[in-house]
């Protein structure tokens, strides 16, 4: 075993198709060097905070928004799990960058792993919003993955 | 456990491009800690960037000399991933290129099935947390594979926990 390795990888995770891709080398780097995957999804409130306030809608969005971060993450902690390693499941709210370095920053994170678009992504060219907020302003080393990889 | 497809290719291999920089020299220090236990090769990427100027060429334009000075930089850049390289066991490769950095950097790990790229996130111009280079940008938006950004202020030291 060499000297230093890092020990602890931050996966975000919207459940998307690069997401999964971003998962599986999240998973690959974890069995390398025993590092904890800690699988972050976070709930967004702010695309809908701007909509006239009307609380049985809202809270329906929460829920359904919570829902599909709770499923990301879970895919995650269950494929993990199978391979043996360490994994804890993180669910945050907020602004999805934001959040995510600011856990990363808190946490003694030594990587974050991304995915390289988000449900939306269509292009090559493209690199979601999110991924390319994460890398531009985390101090933590960022592997972006791409959704079709070869 | 076994159904991580990853596990099943053959040996790994891992770019590391590095433009003398500060930056790109943590990036490779980085990249080679994380590499290490994997046993995958490493190949470490200079780009004599010759962009041309008004469809010359600037290699046709520069004397020999210049030419010279700058393979030689490439050289001293990419030996230091050698010599990191070395200490950690790990087989590295030095390829010093010619072209658009970006350009070059992506289609040589196409041309050359490499698994992932690790770049610093600065190159020799950068100054502030907000900036990303321009060749590291590039690399990130264009590349078909997993790309790895390493912040210019990461330091190993502090982050990593011996083991």
């Amino acid at each position: 075993m060499r000297s230093t390795l890092y020990r602890k990888i931050l996966l975000a995770t919207d459940g998307s198709e690069s997401a999964r891709k971003a998962a599986d080398t999240a998973i690959e780097l974890s069995r390398l060097s025993g590092a904890k995957i800690y699988a972050v999804s976070v709930i967004d409130r702010s695309v809908y905070s701007s909509v006239p306030e009307d609380l049985d809608w809202e809270e329906e969005m929460y829920d359904r928004f919570r829902e599909l971060a709770e499923e990301a993450v879970s895919y995650v902690e269950k494929t993990a799990k199978n391979a043996g390693l360490e994994v804890e499941p993180v669910l945050l709210e907020g602004h999805p960058a934001d959040e995510i370095v600011n856990f990363a920053e808190k946490n003694g994170m030594d990587l974050i792993i991304v995915g390289s678009l988000g449900k939306s992504g269509i292009e090559r060219f493209l690199i979601g919003s999110v991924s390319e907020k994460i890398f531009r302003n985390a101090k933590v080393p960022v592997l972006v993955v791409r959704a079709k990889s070869q | 456990m076994e159904n991580i497809e990853i596990k099943s290719k053959p040996r790994r291999q891992i770019l590391i491009a590095t433009d003398g920089s500060e930056t790109a020299n943590e990036a490779a220090d980085f990249g080679i800690e994380m590499v290490g236990c994997s046993g995958a090769k490493v190949y470490a990427v200079y780009v004599i960037d010759t962009t041309p100027y008004r469809s010359v060429s600037l290699d046709k334009i520069w004397s020999k000399e210049t030419l010279e000075e700058f393979e030689r930089a490439g050289h001293e850049a990419t030996s230091y991933i050698e010599k990191i390289g070395k200490a950690a066991g790990i087989e590295v490769e030095s390829r010093v290129l010619r072209g658009n950095p970006a350009e070059k950097i992506i289609s040589f790990a196409e041309d050359n099935n490499i698994d992932m790229i690790i770049v610093g996130s600065l190159g020799k111009g950068g100054y502030e947390r907000l900036v990303l280079g321009s060749v590291s940008e590039k690399i990130v938006r264009h590349a078909k594979i997993p790309v790895l950004v390493v912040r210019e202020k990461h330091r190993s030291d502090k982050k990593l926990i011996q083991a």
